[in-house]
């Protein structure tokens, strides 16, 4: 296990509080960033990032070229909101309109976003940020624009502070991270144990990386990156940002296991493509829960999928869109 | 519409000097235009509006000091855009100064209260819709402290610069029981006294304050005999004897000249349905036009509750939280002249009430001070208050406009 990494790659946004000096540092390495939120009925805090954003980081510090929002079909105002604010707002199913499938979910929206943004990085910020902040995306640019051999950045929240000497307070992920995903890399993967929060929703990247993966459309999509990108890239290549405090929807315990399955769904299956295990029996994608109801316990079903992107620099559209693009290797 | 500035009031000795010889300083159309300005940089108004309104009005004990979070925020907001001096002056008040081109100028004062009716020690998260901001705090006053954050961003957006340097202050200790002490201190320590004052706040589009009554805010506090062995389920009643004290005030003949009023405003006892609660507690305030009226009132409350107290064997005492002195403007004072105008400009009704906030320590100091509302709200002191978003920027054209006025104003007393 590296252990320096969590010294060497674990930064706080404070860390990256010169605006400016990023925006010169943009300019030096003439790289383009797009912003995207990926949405589904995300009115009531999509304005709010947006407008932050573009007063922030666009308006006074012109550190982002463009706002994206793609959106899933939300049945809200979520569109004309976003619209009605500045934002270059796609449907998702409107973006490669020509591909033999459509599917709906936040991995078919961040891999579709690769194709309608124009720059070399590409921020990924959750659409449901109550207390967003624009520290949220300059923290996560801090790195990939300060360290060269940084290309791709993790946000992580409430970073263990040391009270008094030699004490600390527990910190990590949430529910789904301690339960699931941390004993599974603990199992697997020892180095990304020290990513402390792997299912953040707030990532960047540059476009050269991301175009290289492949995008599961649900659940697994923040695991796979971590899992891919240490497999190609290696850990130095990953860098973690605390943003300090997030405040966002809590989910219920029942949805958290369906997010358990869908993140497990997608482990399995890394796991067996990067060689490490073979499964030799049927896998299914039905997860069960149970409810009590009238003295009798009912059963609900639900199926979950296991769809994934291939590397969108696969894609012959995105290929003749960004010519320099490379092949990923196999 | 052109406005036109009268070149002098007839009134106490006052006048003032709009125009410059034949060329009007603003007209009704720069205002129209200047909304249209503001607009384009919305997303930094309302950012600025959002981040402060966020952030608790709470001082918090870090390793190394004691810190506003609140002012923090001012500050950090304000040093990010290009004023000329930004700081904290010593009793915690954050401010900033637009240095003008006369130094000889006296400055123009811009404040607002920092503080809210909400406990504040916790965060509240705003939403932004269509055409509102949604949130705790917003009216009063945490929209009036996002719009003086902004005015670096709006005179630079706008191209317009003033003679007079621009103060912008926050004060972070206001209402209740900090009862004004952060303008009473920044204005007893600044030191140039200010040309004029402008208090900013939120609600509503069209106030315009220009005088304040004589107040006495207090707060009466009952507590019952203690019962021995814990609840009391039906003897002594904290909530049946401040009645008692409330139908006795209500029982005073008021006057009316000088106009008059009571106003009870907030009432506090009890934990269940089921126990009488010892302990009761009301706060009201005493208007008046005079302040001997106000004094002759808190004593006449004073002495009720002497006498409920003595009849219920309970303890019952007034304490008295603020006082104002009732302090105006002429109506026809140029400062009230103009900012009509440019309301009327603006096609704003303007609303006039008395305010017995900041404005009542300007006029305390003999400066002139004016309060402003900036925005349409709905559901005041609410979690859910609501402020329109369009209304702001015609608010912030007022602002601007009054603030033109008196740069080029000139007055003397």
């Amino acid at each position: 296990m590296s252990k320096s990494w969590l010294d060497t790659n674990t930064f706080h946004h404070s860390e990256f509080g010169d605006i400016g000096r990023l925006v010169e540092l943009k300019k030096k390495k003439k790289v383009k960033i797009s912003l995207c939120f990926p949405t589904l009925n995300e009115e009531k805090t999509i304005a709010k990032e947006i407008v932050i954003m573009r007063s922030e980081l666009m308006l006074k510090h012109p550190l982002l070229d463009e706002i994206l929002v793609i959106d899933s079909g939300s049945a809200d105002n979520t569109v004309s909101i976003a619209r009605e604010f500045g934002a270059d707002v796609y449907v998702s199913n409107d973006i490669l309109p020509d591909l033999p499938e459509q599917y709906k979910g936040k991995g078919e929206n961040l891999w579709k976003a690769l194709y309608v943004a124009k720059g070399d990085i590409i921020v990924y910020i959750d659409a449901d940020i109550k207390n967003i902040h624009h520290r949220f995306v300059y923290g996560l640019l801090g790195p990939l624009l300060v360290k060269n051999d940084i290309r791709y950045t993790k946000a992580f929240y409430d970073r263990p502070i040391s009270l008094e000497s030699g004490t600390t307070r527990p910190s990590g992920g949430g529910r789904v991270t301690e339960l699931v995903i941390r004993p599974l890399f603990s199992l697997m993967y020892p180095d990304l144990t020290q990513v402390i929060q792997p299912l953040s929703g707030e990532y960047a990247g540059y476009r050269d990386l991301l175009d290289q993966l492949a995008f599961p459309i649900g659940y697994g999509v923040e695991t796979s990156m971590l899992m891919d990108i240490y497999k190609g890239w290696g850990l130095q290549a990953i860098a973690q940002v605390d943003l300090d405090k997030r405040v966002h929807r809590n989910q219920d315990t029942l949805s958290l296991g369906r997010m358990s399955f869908g993140i497990m769904q997608t482990f399995l299956s890394r796991m067996q493509k990067q060689g490490f295990v073979e499964i030799h029996s049927k896998i299914y994608n039905e997860m069960r829960q149970y409810r009590a109801m009238d003295k009798a316990y009912k059963t609900k079903v639900y199926k979950i999928k296991e769809q994934e992107r291939p590397p969108m620099a696969t894609i012959p559209a995105y290929c003749k869109k960004f010519p320099h693009v490379k092949q990923p290797k196999k | 519409m052109d406005l036109l500035f009268y070149s002098r009031s007839k009134s106490a000795g006052w006048y003032m000097t709009i125009s410059k010889g034949d060329d009007m300083l603003i007209h009704g159309d720069a205002l129209g235009k200047y909304i249209e300005e503001i607009k384009a940089i919305k997303e930094i108004i309302l950012t600025n509006i959002v981040l402060i309104g966020q952030t608790p009005n709470v001082v918090e004990q870090t390793f190394e000091k004691k810190e506003n979070r609140r002012v923090t925020v001012f500050l950090e907001r304000l040093l990010d855009v290009n004023v000329d001096e930004c700081s904290i002056d010593a009793d915690g008040n954050p401010f900033a100064i637009i240095k003008g081109s006369n130094p000889k100028k006296k400055p123009i004062m811009l404040v607002a209260h920092m503080d809210t009716v909400h406990s504040g020690d916790s965060e509240s998260n705003y939403t932004i819709s269509n055409n509102h901001i949604i949130g705790s705090g917003l009216l009063d006053n945490s929209l009036g402290v996002g719009i003086l954050m902004s005015i670096p961003s709006v005179l630079s957006s706008l191209n317009i610069s003033f003679e007079s340097d621009i103060v912008i202050v926050g004060l972070p200790e206001s209402l209740r029981e900090s009862n004004l002490k952060s303008i009473r201190d920044v204005l007893e320590n600044w030191s140039r006294p200010p040309k004029a004052g402008i208090c900013v706040e939120g609600g509503e589009l069209g106030r315009l304050s220009y005088f304040s009554k004589s107040m006495i805010r207090a707060e009466i506090e009952g507590t019952m005999p203690r019962v021995v062995g814990g609840k009391d389920k039906g003897g002594f009643n904290a909530i049946i004897v401040m009645n008692e004290v409330i139908n006795e005030i209500l029982k005073i003949r008021l006057p009316q000249r000088p106009k008059t009023d009571i106003i009870f405003g907030r009432l506090n006892s009890g934990f269940k349905h089921g126990e009488a609660p010892q302990y009761a507690s009301l706060g009201f305030e005493i208007h008046s036009d005079r302040y001997s009226m106000v004094e002759e009132l808190f004593l006449k409350i004073e002495e009720i509750c002497g006498n409920v107290s003595h009849i219920n064997n309970a303890k019952i005492r007034v304490k008295k939280v603020s006082n104002i002195r009732a302090s105006h403007l002429s109506y026809h004072h140029p400062l009230v002249v103009s900012a009509v105008q440019v309301l009327d400009a603006l096609n704003i009704k303007p609303s006039f009430e008395s305010s017995e906030s900041e404005l009542s320590v300007f006029l305390g100091h003999n400066i002139p001070a004016i309060t402003l509302g900036i925005s349409q709200g709905k559901n005041y002191h609410e979690n859910d208050e609501q402020v329109l978003i369009d209304s702001i920027f015609t608010g912030i054209a007022q602002l601007i406009g009054v603030i033109s006025a008196i740069d080029q104003g000139e007055w003397n007393e």
